[in-house]
Protein backbone atom coordinates (compact mmCIF):
# COMPACT_ATOMS: atom_id res chain seq x y z
CA UNK A 1 0.00 0.00 0.00
CA UNK A 2 2.82 2.35 0.91
CA UNK A 3 4.76 1.51 -2.25
CA UNK A 4 1.66 2.03 -4.34
CA UNK A 5 1.15 5.39 -2.68
CA UNK A 6 4.75 6.29 -3.40
CA UNK A 7 4.10 5.58 -7.06
CA UNK A 8 1.36 8.20 -6.97
CA UNK A 9 -1.64 5.95 -6.31
CA UNK A 10 -3.98 8.31 -4.49
CA UNK A 11 -6.39 5.55 -3.51
CA UNK A 12 -3.59 3.65 -1.81
CA UNK A 13 -2.55 6.78 0.03
CA UNK A 14 -6.11 7.41 1.13
CA UNK A 15 -6.20 3.96 2.68
CA UNK A 16 -3.18 5.00 4.70
CA UNK A 17 -4.98 8.20 5.64
CA UNK A 18 -7.92 6.22 6.98
CA UNK A 19 -5.59 4.01 8.97
CA UNK A 20 -3.69 6.88 10.58
CA UNK A 21 -6.12 9.77 10.73
CA UNK A 22 -7.19 9.19 14.34
CA UNK A 23 -3.59 9.03 15.45
CA UNK A 24 -2.71 12.21 13.60
CA UNK A 25 -5.78 14.05 14.79
CA UNK A 26 -5.07 13.06 18.40
CA UNK A 27 -1.59 14.47 18.10
CA UNK A 28 -2.65 17.73 16.48
CA UNK A 29 -5.49 18.15 18.93
CA UNK A 30 -3.26 17.54 21.95
CA UNK A 31 -0.67 19.99 20.69
CA UNK A 32 -3.04 22.69 19.49
CA UNK A 33 -5.79 22.21 22.03
CA UNK A 34 -8.64 23.12 19.67
CA UNK A 35 -10.56 20.95 17.34
CA UNK A 36 -10.79 23.12 14.26
CA UNK A 37 -7.12 24.10 14.01
CA UNK A 38 -6.29 20.49 14.81
CA UNK A 39 -8.37 19.35 11.85
CA UNK A 40 -6.70 21.87 9.60
CA UNK A 41 -3.26 20.82 10.78
CA UNK A 42 -4.11 17.16 10.25
CA UNK A 43 -5.32 17.86 6.73
CA UNK A 44 -2.23 19.91 5.95
CA UNK A 45 -0.09 17.11 7.33
CA UNK A 46 -1.67 14.50 5.05
CA UNK A 47 -1.32 16.71 2.00
CA UNK A 48 2.28 17.39 2.87
CA UNK A 49 2.87 13.69 3.49
CA UNK A 50 1.50 12.81 0.07
CA UNK A 51 3.65 15.39 -1.66
CA UNK A 52 6.74 14.29 0.21
CA UNK A 53 6.28 10.55 0.00
CA UNK A 54 9.35 10.43 -2.20
CA UNK A 55 11.49 11.58 0.71
CA UNK A 56 10.30 8.72 2.94
CA UNK A 57 13.26 6.35 3.15
CA UNK A 58 11.86 3.51 5.21
CA UNK A 59 11.76 3.16 8.97
CA UNK A 60 8.65 3.82 11.00
CA UNK A 61 6.02 5.31 8.74
CA UNK A 62 4.01 6.26 11.81
CA UNK A 63 6.92 8.29 13.20
CA UNK A 64 7.53 9.88 9.80
CA UNK A 65 3.88 10.86 9.52
CA UNK A 66 3.75 12.17 13.08
CA UNK A 67 6.80 14.26 12.38
CA UNK A 68 5.00 15.96 9.52
CA UNK A 69 1.95 16.44 11.72
CA UNK A 70 4.10 17.88 14.52
CA UNK A 71 5.66 20.32 12.09
CA UNK A 72 2.21 21.33 10.89
CA UNK A 73 1.30 22.05 14.50
CA UNK A 74 4.45 24.09 15.03
CA UNK A 75 3.58 26.11 11.94
CA UNK A 76 0.13 26.78 13.35
CA UNK A 77 1.57 27.76 16.72
CA UNK A 78 4.01 30.14 15.04
CA UNK A 79 1.17 31.61 13.04
CA UNK A 80 -0.76 32.16 16.25
CA UNK A 81 2.20 33.93 17.78
CA UNK A 82 2.42 36.25 14.81
CA UNK A 83 -1.30 36.92 14.83
CA UNK A 84 -2.68 36.33 18.31
CA UNK A 85 -6.43 35.99 18.53
CA UNK A 86 -8.81 36.50 21.41
CA UNK A 87 -10.89 33.37 21.95
CA UNK A 88 -14.60 33.80 21.86
CA UNK A 89 -15.54 32.55 25.30
CA UNK A 90 -19.21 31.79 25.92
CA UNK A 91 -20.82 33.91 28.64
CA UNK A 92 -24.03 33.46 30.61
CA UNK A 93 -26.86 35.92 31.07
CA UNK A 94 -24.90 37.78 33.72
CA UNK A 95 -21.98 38.18 31.33
CA UNK A 96 -19.88 35.64 33.19
CA UNK A 97 -17.76 33.13 31.37
CA UNK A 98 -19.14 29.60 31.16
CA UNK A 99 -16.37 27.17 31.95
CA UNK A 100 -18.03 24.13 30.43
CA UNK A 101 -20.47 25.41 27.90
CA UNK A 102 -23.36 23.15 27.19
CA UNK A 103 -22.93 23.43 23.45
CA UNK A 104 -19.55 21.74 23.52
CA UNK A 105 -20.63 19.05 25.95
CA UNK A 106 -21.29 15.60 24.60
CA UNK A 107 -25.02 15.25 25.15
CA UNK A 108 -24.71 11.49 24.91
CA UNK A 109 -22.75 11.35 28.18
CA UNK A 110 -24.61 12.61 31.19
CA UNK A 111 -23.33 10.59 34.19
CA UNK A 112 -21.06 12.25 36.71
CA UNK A 113 -18.19 10.00 35.80
CA UNK A 114 -18.35 11.20 32.29
CA UNK A 115 -18.29 14.81 33.42
CA UNK A 116 -15.35 14.11 35.67
CA UNK A 117 -13.54 12.46 32.85
CA UNK A 118 -14.15 15.39 30.63
CA UNK A 119 -12.94 17.74 33.29
CA UNK A 120 -9.85 15.65 33.81
CA UNK A 121 -9.28 15.71 30.09
CA UNK A 122 -9.64 19.46 30.08
CA UNK A 123 -7.26 19.77 32.99
CA UNK A 124 -4.70 17.63 31.20
CA UNK A 125 -5.14 19.63 28.05
CA UNK A 126 -4.79 22.85 29.99
CA UNK A 127 -1.54 21.63 31.57
CA UNK A 128 -0.26 20.45 28.21
CA UNK A 129 -0.91 23.85 26.72
CA UNK A 130 1.09 25.44 29.50
CA UNK A 131 4.14 23.52 28.35
CA UNK A 132 6.49 24.92 25.71
CA UNK A 133 5.66 23.44 22.33
CA UNK A 134 8.86 21.38 22.18
CA UNK A 135 8.10 19.73 25.53
CA UNK A 136 4.45 19.31 24.71
CA UNK A 137 5.07 17.40 21.53
CA UNK A 138 7.39 14.97 23.29
CA UNK A 139 4.91 14.27 26.11
CA UNK A 140 2.11 13.77 23.63
CA UNK A 141 4.17 11.44 21.50
CA UNK A 142 5.52 9.31 24.34
CA UNK A 143 2.97 9.47 27.14
CA UNK A 144 -0.24 9.83 25.14
CA UNK A 145 0.52 8.26 21.78
CA UNK A 146 2.77 5.60 23.30
CA UNK A 147 5.75 5.97 20.98
CA UNK A 148 9.10 4.71 22.18
CA UNK A 149 12.04 7.06 22.43
CA UNK A 150 13.53 6.26 19.06
CA UNK A 151 10.21 6.78 17.29
CA UNK A 152 9.67 10.03 19.15
CA UNK A 153 13.18 11.11 18.22
CA UNK A 154 12.39 10.38 14.60
CA UNK A 155 9.10 12.24 14.88
CA UNK A 156 10.66 15.42 16.23
CA UNK A 157 13.86 14.97 14.23
CA UNK A 158 16.08 15.18 17.31
CA UNK A 159 18.44 12.74 19.00
CA UNK A 160 17.13 10.29 21.57
CA UNK A 161 19.04 12.16 24.27
CA UNK A 162 17.01 15.27 23.50
CA UNK A 163 13.82 13.28 23.81
CA UNK A 164 14.94 11.99 27.21
CA UNK A 165 15.80 15.37 28.62
CA UNK A 166 12.77 17.15 27.20
CA UNK A 167 10.50 14.41 28.45
CA UNK A 168 11.94 14.56 31.97
CA UNK A 169 11.50 18.31 32.18
CA UNK A 170 8.06 18.19 30.61
CA UNK A 171 6.95 15.51 33.06
CA UNK A 172 8.20 17.53 35.97
CA UNK A 173 6.18 20.56 34.91
CA UNK A 174 3.16 18.49 34.01
CA UNK A 175 3.15 16.74 37.35
CA UNK A 176 3.28 20.05 39.18
CA UNK A 177 0.42 21.37 37.07
CA UNK A 178 -1.74 18.29 37.48
CA UNK A 179 -1.41 18.36 41.24
CA UNK A 180 -4.10 20.99 41.21
CA UNK A 181 -6.42 18.53 39.49
CA UNK A 182 -5.81 15.69 41.93
CA UNK A 183 -9.45 15.55 42.94
CA UNK A 184 -10.30 14.90 39.31
CA UNK A 185 -8.16 11.81 39.10
CA UNK A 186 -10.01 8.51 38.79
CA UNK A 187 -10.47 6.70 42.10
CA UNK A 188 -7.91 3.99 41.32
CA UNK A 189 -5.25 6.62 40.78
CA UNK A 190 -6.28 8.54 43.88
CA UNK A 191 -5.93 5.39 45.93
CA UNK A 192 -2.42 4.84 44.65
CA UNK A 193 -1.48 8.38 45.46
CA UNK A 194 -3.03 8.31 48.93
CA UNK A 195 -1.27 5.06 49.76
CA UNK A 196 2.03 6.69 48.74
CA UNK A 197 1.38 9.53 51.10
CA UNK B 1 7.10 17.74 47.89
CA UNK B 2 9.71 16.55 45.42
CA UNK B 3 11.16 19.90 44.60
CA UNK B 4 14.52 18.99 46.09
CA UNK B 5 15.17 16.45 43.39
CA UNK B 6 17.88 17.54 41.00
CA UNK B 7 17.24 17.72 37.30
CA UNK B 8 19.70 14.87 36.86
CA UNK B 9 17.64 12.71 39.20
CA UNK B 10 14.49 13.69 37.32
CA UNK B 11 16.14 12.58 34.14
CA UNK B 12 17.12 9.26 35.67
CA UNK B 13 13.69 8.61 37.16
CA UNK B 14 11.95 9.57 33.93
CA UNK B 15 14.18 7.29 31.87
CA UNK B 16 13.78 4.51 34.43
CA UNK B 17 10.03 4.77 34.03
CA UNK B 18 10.40 4.05 30.35
CA UNK B 19 13.13 1.44 30.89
CA UNK B 20 15.63 3.51 29.01
CA UNK B 21 18.45 3.26 31.54
CA UNK B 22 21.48 1.09 31.06
CA UNK B 23 21.57 -2.02 33.30
CA UNK B 24 24.21 -0.41 35.47
CA UNK B 25 22.31 2.88 35.92
CA UNK B 26 19.15 0.94 36.50
CA UNK B 27 20.73 -1.10 39.29
CA UNK B 28 22.12 2.02 40.89
CA UNK B 29 18.78 3.79 40.77
CA UNK B 30 16.94 0.80 42.19
CA UNK B 31 19.33 0.82 45.12
CA UNK B 32 18.65 4.49 45.69
CA UNK B 33 14.89 3.99 45.36
CA UNK B 34 14.98 1.59 48.27
CA UNK B 35 16.84 4.09 50.40
CA UNK B 36 15.31 7.40 49.32
CA UNK B 37 11.54 7.77 49.78
CA UNK B 38 11.54 11.10 47.96
CA UNK B 39 12.93 9.50 44.85
CA UNK B 40 10.45 6.67 45.14
CA UNK B 41 7.58 9.09 45.54
CA UNK B 42 8.64 10.93 42.42
CA UNK B 43 8.71 7.70 40.48
CA UNK B 44 5.22 6.84 41.73
CA UNK B 45 3.97 10.29 40.71
CA UNK B 46 5.34 9.84 37.25
CA UNK B 47 3.88 6.37 36.92
CA UNK B 48 0.52 7.64 37.97
CA UNK B 49 0.65 10.60 35.65
CA UNK B 50 1.64 8.44 32.76
CA UNK B 51 -1.18 6.06 33.51
CA UNK B 52 -3.64 8.93 33.60
CA UNK B 53 -2.36 10.33 30.34
CA UNK B 54 -2.54 6.97 28.64
CA UNK B 55 -5.99 6.36 29.99
CA UNK B 56 -7.29 9.34 28.10
CA UNK B 57 -9.70 8.17 25.46
CA UNK B 58 -8.35 8.31 21.98
CA UNK B 59 -10.19 10.93 20.00
CA UNK B 60 -11.78 9.97 16.77
CA UNK B 61 -11.09 12.15 13.81
CA UNK B 62 -14.20 14.33 13.36
CA UNK B 63 -14.05 13.75 9.62
CA UNK B 64 -12.10 11.86 7.04
CA UNK B 65 -8.90 13.47 5.88
CA UNK B 66 -8.70 11.57 2.62
CA UNK B 67 -7.29 13.55 -0.26
CA UNK B 68 -8.92 14.47 -3.53
CA UNK B 69 -7.04 15.22 -6.77
CA UNK B 70 -7.97 18.87 -6.35
CA UNK B 71 -6.28 18.99 -2.95
CA UNK B 72 -2.98 17.74 -4.21
CA UNK B 73 -2.95 20.00 -7.25
CA UNK B 74 -0.77 19.31 -10.22
CA UNK B 75 2.41 18.41 -8.49
CA UNK B 76 2.06 14.63 -8.83
CA UNK B 77 0.11 14.28 -12.04
CA UNK B 78 3.07 13.66 -14.21
CA UNK B 79 3.58 9.96 -13.33
CA UNK B 80 0.47 9.20 -15.38
CA UNK B 81 2.54 9.14 -18.60
CA UNK B 82 6.07 8.11 -17.76
CA UNK B 83 6.58 6.35 -21.11
CA UNK B 84 5.74 9.49 -23.04
CA UNK B 85 8.20 11.44 -20.95
CA UNK B 86 10.89 8.87 -21.50
CA UNK B 87 10.42 8.82 -25.26
CA UNK B 88 10.50 12.61 -25.42
CA UNK B 89 13.63 12.82 -23.34
CA UNK B 90 15.41 10.10 -25.31
CA UNK B 91 14.45 11.52 -28.69
CA UNK B 92 15.49 15.01 -27.61
CA UNK B 93 18.84 13.72 -26.47
CA UNK B 94 19.41 11.87 -29.73
CA UNK B 95 18.38 14.89 -31.72
CA UNK B 96 20.90 17.06 -29.91
CA UNK B 97 23.63 14.47 -30.43
CA UNK B 98 22.87 14.24 -34.15
CA UNK B 99 22.73 17.98 -34.63
CA UNK B 100 26.09 18.35 -32.96
CA UNK B 101 27.42 15.47 -35.04
CA UNK B 102 26.25 17.06 -38.27
CA UNK B 103 27.74 20.39 -37.30
CA UNK B 104 31.10 18.74 -36.75
CA UNK B 105 30.70 16.83 -40.00
CA UNK B 106 29.93 19.93 -42.00
CA UNK B 107 32.98 21.68 -40.66
CA UNK B 108 35.27 18.72 -41.11
CA UNK B 109 34.44 17.33 -44.58
CA UNK B 110 34.24 20.25 -46.99
CA UNK B 111 37.08 22.16 -45.41
CA UNK B 112 39.53 19.35 -44.94
CA UNK B 113 39.12 17.47 -48.18
CA UNK B 114 40.27 20.18 -50.65
CA UNK B 115 42.87 21.45 -48.24
CA UNK B 116 44.39 18.02 -47.85
CA UNK B 117 44.23 17.50 -51.54
CA UNK B 118 46.03 20.72 -52.32
CA UNK B 119 48.61 20.07 -49.68
CA UNK B 120 49.33 16.63 -51.01
CA UNK B 121 49.63 17.86 -54.56
CA UNK B 122 51.85 20.74 -53.66
CA UNK B 123 54.15 18.50 -51.67
CA UNK B 124 54.29 15.48 -53.93
CA UNK B 125 54.29 16.94 -57.44
CA UNK B 126 57.66 18.77 -57.29
CA UNK B 127 59.37 15.67 -55.99
CA UNK B 128 58.22 13.63 -58.93
CA UNK B 129 59.19 16.13 -61.57
CA UNK B 130 55.68 16.18 -62.89
CA UNK B 131 55.52 19.95 -62.58
CA UNK B 132 58.56 20.41 -64.73
CA UNK B 133 57.26 18.06 -67.34
CA UNK B 134 53.91 19.75 -67.48
CA UNK B 135 55.49 23.18 -67.59
CA UNK B 136 57.20 22.09 -70.74
CA UNK B 137 53.91 21.17 -72.23
CA UNK B 138 52.02 24.33 -71.33
CA UNK B 139 54.39 27.05 -70.37
CA UNK B 140 52.59 30.00 -71.90
CA UNK B 141 49.80 31.06 -69.61
CA UNK B 142 48.97 31.59 -65.95
CA UNK B 143 46.24 29.10 -66.43
CA UNK B 144 48.95 26.60 -67.09
CA UNK B 145 50.29 27.30 -63.65
CA UNK B 146 46.92 26.48 -62.23
CA UNK B 147 46.89 23.42 -64.37
CA UNK B 148 50.10 22.29 -62.80
CA UNK B 149 48.60 22.01 -59.46
CA UNK B 150 45.85 19.74 -60.56
CA UNK B 151 47.69 18.02 -63.36
CA UNK B 152 48.28 14.78 -61.50
CA UNK B 153 44.63 14.53 -60.72
CA UNK B 154 43.78 15.19 -64.32
CA UNK B 155 46.26 12.62 -65.42
CA UNK B 156 44.80 10.14 -63.07
CA UNK B 157 41.33 10.75 -64.31
CA UNK B 158 42.40 10.62 -67.90
CA UNK B 159 43.05 7.23 -69.46
CA UNK B 160 46.59 6.87 -70.67
CA UNK B 161 45.42 6.20 -74.23
CA UNK B 162 43.47 9.41 -74.31
CA UNK B 163 46.47 11.31 -73.12
CA UNK B 164 48.69 9.76 -75.74
CA UNK B 165 46.35 10.11 -78.64
CA UNK B 166 44.53 13.27 -77.67
CA UNK B 167 41.14 11.70 -78.31
CA UNK B 168 38.10 12.78 -76.46
CA UNK B 169 37.90 11.81 -72.86
CA UNK B 170 35.44 9.17 -71.91
CA UNK B 171 32.32 10.16 -70.10
CA UNK B 172 32.60 10.39 -66.37
CA UNK B 173 36.00 12.01 -66.49
CA UNK B 174 35.92 15.20 -64.47
CA UNK B 175 35.36 17.94 -67.00
CA UNK B 176 37.42 20.74 -65.48
CA UNK B 177 40.49 18.53 -65.23
CA UNK B 178 40.10 17.31 -68.74
CA UNK B 179 39.78 20.81 -70.09
CA UNK B 180 42.68 22.16 -68.17
CA UNK B 181 45.01 19.36 -69.03
CA UNK B 182 43.71 18.72 -72.48
CA UNK B 183 45.11 21.74 -74.34
CA UNK B 184 48.65 20.50 -74.74
CA UNK B 185 47.54 17.23 -76.25
CA UNK B 186 44.09 17.81 -77.59
CA UNK B 187 42.67 18.86 -80.91
CA UNK B 188 43.59 22.49 -80.33
CA UNK B 189 47.16 21.55 -81.11
CA UNK B 190 46.33 19.79 -84.35
CA UNK B 191 49.85 19.93 -85.61
CA UNK B 192 51.01 17.62 -82.89
CA UNK B 193 48.64 14.82 -83.58
CA UNK B 194 51.14 12.37 -82.15
CA UNK B 195 52.61 13.45 -78.87
CA UNK B 196 56.33 13.54 -78.56
CA UNK B 197 58.26 11.11 -76.41
CA UNK B 198 59.01 13.76 -73.89
CA UNK B 199 55.31 14.48 -73.57
CA UNK B 200 54.54 10.85 -73.02
CA UNK B 201 57.31 10.66 -70.47
CA UNK B 202 56.12 13.84 -68.94
CA UNK B 203 52.70 12.34 -68.46
CA UNK B 204 53.76 8.90 -67.49
CA UNK B 205 56.19 10.16 -64.85
CA UNK B 206 53.70 12.18 -62.84
CA UNK B 207 51.16 9.47 -63.34
CA UNK B 208 53.29 6.99 -61.46
CA UNK B 209 54.53 9.49 -58.94
CA UNK B 210 51.11 10.83 -58.17
CA UNK B 211 49.63 7.41 -57.53
CA UNK B 212 49.43 7.76 -53.70
CA UNK B 213 47.83 11.14 -54.04
CA UNK B 214 45.48 9.75 -56.62
CA UNK B 215 44.49 6.98 -54.28
CA UNK B 216 43.81 9.56 -51.68
CA UNK B 217 41.73 11.56 -54.10
CA UNK B 218 39.77 8.48 -54.97
CA UNK B 219 39.24 7.83 -51.30
CA UNK B 220 38.20 11.40 -50.71
CA UNK B 221 35.78 11.13 -53.58
CA UNK B 222 34.26 7.97 -52.27
CA UNK B 223 34.29 9.44 -48.77
CA UNK B 224 32.43 12.47 -49.94
CA UNK B 225 29.90 10.18 -51.54
CA UNK B 226 29.60 8.24 -48.33
CA UNK B 227 29.35 11.46 -46.39
CA UNK B 228 26.69 12.59 -48.78
CA UNK B 229 24.74 9.41 -48.15
CA UNK B 230 25.35 9.65 -44.44
CA UNK B 231 24.32 13.24 -44.41
CA UNK B 232 21.06 12.36 -46.05
CA UNK B 233 20.61 9.56 -43.57
CA UNK B 234 21.40 11.87 -40.70
CA UNK B 235 19.01 14.47 -41.93
CA UNK B 236 16.32 11.86 -42.27
CA UNK B 237 16.96 10.66 -38.76
CA UNK B 238 16.98 14.19 -37.47
CA UNK B 239 13.65 14.85 -39.07
CA UNK B 240 12.26 11.66 -37.61
CA UNK B 241 13.49 12.48 -34.13
CA UNK B 242 12.22 16.02 -34.35
CA UNK B 243 8.85 14.59 -35.31
CA UNK B 244 8.88 12.26 -32.31
CA UNK B 245 9.77 15.11 -29.99
CA UNK B 246 7.03 17.24 -31.45
CA UNK B 247 4.37 14.52 -31.31
CA UNK B 248 5.31 13.45 -27.80
CA UNK B 249 5.40 17.02 -26.55
CA UNK B 250 2.05 17.89 -28.06
CA UNK B 251 0.50 14.65 -26.75
CA UNK B 252 1.79 15.41 -23.28
CA UNK B 253 0.37 18.92 -23.42
CA UNK B 254 -3.01 17.62 -24.60
CA UNK B 255 -3.13 14.98 -21.88
CA UNK B 256 -2.16 17.51 -19.26
CA UNK B 257 -4.75 19.95 -20.50
CA UNK B 258 -7.43 17.25 -20.43
CA UNK B 259 -6.63 16.46 -16.80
Amino acid sequence: MLHAAQRGDLDAFNRLVLAYQDLVFNLTYRILGESEPAEDAAQVAFISAYRNLGSYRGGSFKAWLLRIATNACYDELRRRQRRPTIPLEPVNEEDEEIESPAWIADTGESPEDSIERQELGQAIQHCLEDLPADFRSVVVLVDIQGLDYSEAAQAIHKPVGTVKSRLARARQRLRDCLRGARELLPSEFRLVEESNQ
Amino acid sequence: MNSNLSSHDWLKVSAYLDRQLSPRDQAQLEERLQKEPELRSTLDDLRQMQAVLRSQPSLRAPRNFTLTPEMIGVSRRAPAHPALRLVTAFASLLLVVMLVGELINQRAVPASAPAQLQESMALEAPETGGVEALSQISPESDAAGQTLEIAPMAAADMPTAAVETGVELPQGTPAPSAKMVAPPSSAEDSTNSAPSESQVQAFSAPEEAAQPALDRVALEGSASKIFGVERNLWRGLEGFLALIVLVAGVSWLILRWRK
